[in-house]
């Protein structure tokens, strides 16, 4: 171990104990389960805050544990955060908590829910703090399947079809990124991501691949070479990161899970889940196959542009709350890509072209945790309206502001959180994107404006159509948020108000990272 | 009159054709093409177990017939070819 203190791995495994310490409890003990599944979280929670407050970006990747794993196949245990994954560490820990908060009232089957959700929340540490890629891939499947289940027990009416479908997409996805890596492995013998960086950094990686395709050529007959191996390869990668995050075309698997999933499961997938898609571009993609993203960047930006624009006018056909809110998901992680993207892009007349790229690809972290913090809140908020009035057809709602103020105003803050507000949170991360894009991008950039735009009217007239208008008088008697409720809005508030007013909170931290896989990804274009 | 017919009338205009796309992304993009073609890709996927369970049915007398089958099939190429 590197570390004196395997913090990390003490965070990845608290909640794992914690799920094994729930097992222990028997199952009429409700109460002991959920204050022991708030305890693990809460230990994850103030961990994390110790790491968060030890880092220094400047000194790169930290924290790091390395001990021997599996000697066969060189497989280390390998943890270690940098600038990229701590922010994504500190919202999880955020959020997870908050998610079990919003079920503390929950009946059915709490032990089991309680269960799976410390496990799930051990997947996604562990994704974001592996640098081993069979350590890495154990947890992001560790995130698939308590999901599934999560999905198919709590969720709504539809929730076999929709868990069926979430599994089937996230696993196609899995499977051709095994075999991608299992690729890689064969060329290199290494699944370390630091060391599979370094390789491609130094240009060896594509003649590694292309010496194994040749000993496969000679064997078979074919004619493969190493650059269309690589393409091939990134190819499977892409299809794994595209339908976690998700890019429009691969995301119709997100509104009907969103739909179906419990609140807490929503809350989840929403700040979470689709961020280990984003971050798999940052960590996996781009230092790996910068070469073959330039190759593509056209189509690439088309697809994050689809996702922003088509994601905005889908969203605004919703009739469902909770699907026009799945929809903004799909449209502000194109926002992210678009920033990513932008790294590749060749700018030869642009002056000062690495700081417009850091701030697109500062943006695109921004927007990851911002988006994570808002849609947790409109999921939330979601959920809190559902569990009052059992339907999430818009148009059944109206003038709940004269009954439920408190909901209103924070339903209103988290609507304009997701808007882009300046002074909220999700200006800063959109604006950084644009900011960064527009000079290299230009094209792209502007015809994802269109998005920004249906962005507002979606939203907007979601807040009309719940919170405006007249009351429809079904709900007259509906009880306005609980403390509890309350407390879990206001802590989400605090981050969208904090970062939108000092978003250095988090650039600070990011941008040393940022610009270092900015180096690495112009040092290998042509 | 020029505020009430032409400005707000281009703006109702706008409204009604970006109505018209979202419903266009929500109907036509998402759920009957992304959404159909994954239902017809896992309607295929299961129509193909079937397919392959009657196949595999057990019966040693239709196995016997599929070899035989494929025999003559062999034996009518091999004399073709030569």
């Amino acid at each position: 171990m590197n570390c004196a203190f395997p913090y990390l791995s003490w965070i990845s495994f608290t909640p794992l104990v914690g799920a094994f310490a729930i097992l222990l409890v028997g199952k009429t003990q409700e109460r002991t389960i959920k204050v022991v599944a708030l305890l693990a979280s809460l230990v994850s929670l103030v961990l994390t805050l110790v790491v968060w407050a030890g880092f220094d970006s400047t000194q790169g990747v930290m924290f790091t544990e390395q001990c021997h794993w599996i000697s066969a196949l060189n497989v280390d245990y390998h943890l270690g955060v940098d600038g990229l994954s701590v922010t994504m560490v500190l919202l999880t820990a955020i959020i997870t908590p908050l998610a079990l908060l919003a079920h503390w009232k929950l009946e059915k089957e709490v032990k089991l829910f309680f269960f799976l959700f410390l496990l799930l929340e051990s997947g996604m540490f562990g994704v974001f703090t592996a640098l081993n890629f069979i350590h890495w891939f154990i947890f992001w499947e560790l995130g698939l399947i308590p999901m599934y289940f999560l999905i198919k027990i709590w969720g709504a009416e539809e929730r076999t079809y929709a868990s069926f479908k979430f599994f089937i997409y996230t696993l196609t996805g899995s499977v051709a990124m095994l075999v991608a890596f299992g690729c890689l492995y064969l060329a290199t013998g290494t699944f370390d991501f630091l060391e599979l960086r370094q390789l491609a950094a130094t240009g060896k990686l594509t003649g590694l691949v292309g010496a194994t395709i040749t000993l496969i050529n000679t064997q078979t007959g074919l004619h493969l070479t190493g650059a269309g191996m690589m393409t091939v390869l990134f190819w499977g990668t892409f299809l794994g990161f595209a339908i976690k995050v998700p890019i429009w075309p691969f995301h119709t698997w997100l509104p009907d899970a969103h739909t179906q999933a419990p609140t807490g499961g929503s809350m989840v997938l929403a700040a979470i889940l689709l961020k280990m898609g984003v971050y798999g571009f940052l960590r996996i993609i781009l230092p790996l196959y910068a070469v073959q993203v330039a190759a593509n960047l056209n189509l690439l930006m088309f697809l994050a542009f689809a996702s922003i624009v088509f994601g905005a006018f889908a969203a605004l056909a919703q009739t469902d709350f909770k699907r026009l809110v799945a929809y903004s998901s799909v449209n502000h992680m194109g926002y992210a890509m678009l920033g990513i993207f932008t790294v590749v892009a060749s700018a030869h007349n642009v002056q000062d072209v690495m700081n417009e790229k850091a701030a697109a690809l500062n943006g695109a972290m921004l927007q990851m945790f911002n988006h994570g913090i808002s849609a947790a809140a409109l999921f939330f908020m979601v959920g809190v309206i559902y569990e009052r009035t059992h339907t999430r057809n818009l148009s059944e709602y109206g003038g709940l502001r004269k009954i439920m103020p408190i909901y209103a105003g924070m339903l209103g803050i988290s609507m304009f959180s997701s808007l882009g507000l300046p002074g909220l949170n999700g200006f800063v991360g959109e604006f950084m994107i644009f900011k960064g894009a527009f000079p290299i991008v230009a094209g792209w950039t502007c015809a994802a404006t269109i998005g920004l735009v249906v962005t507002g009217i979606f939203l907007l007239s979601m807040m009309q159509k719940v919170c405006f208008g007249p009351l429809n008088l079904k709900w007259k008697d509906l009880p306005d948020m609980s403390a509890r409720e309350i407390f879990i809005g206001a802590v989400l508030m605090l981050f969208m108000f904090g970062i939108g007013i000092y978003p250095a909170f988090l650039t600070k931290v990011s941008n040393d990272a940022v610009v270092g896989l900015i180096k690495t990804v112009t040092g290998v274009l042509p | 009159m020029i505020d009430k017919r032409v400005v707000d009338g281009l703006l109702h205009s706008i409204v009604w054709v970006v109505r018209g796309i979202s419903q266009v992304c929500r109907w036509v993009g998402d759920e009957f093409f992304i959404n159909g073609g994954f239902d017809a890709g896992c309607q295929t996927v299961r129509g193909s177990g079937g397919l392959m369970a009657k196949l595999q049915s057990g019966r040693i007398q239709n196995y016997f017939r599929v070899l035989g089958l494929g025999t003559i099939i062999l034996l009518v190429v091999y004399f073709l070819k030569s």
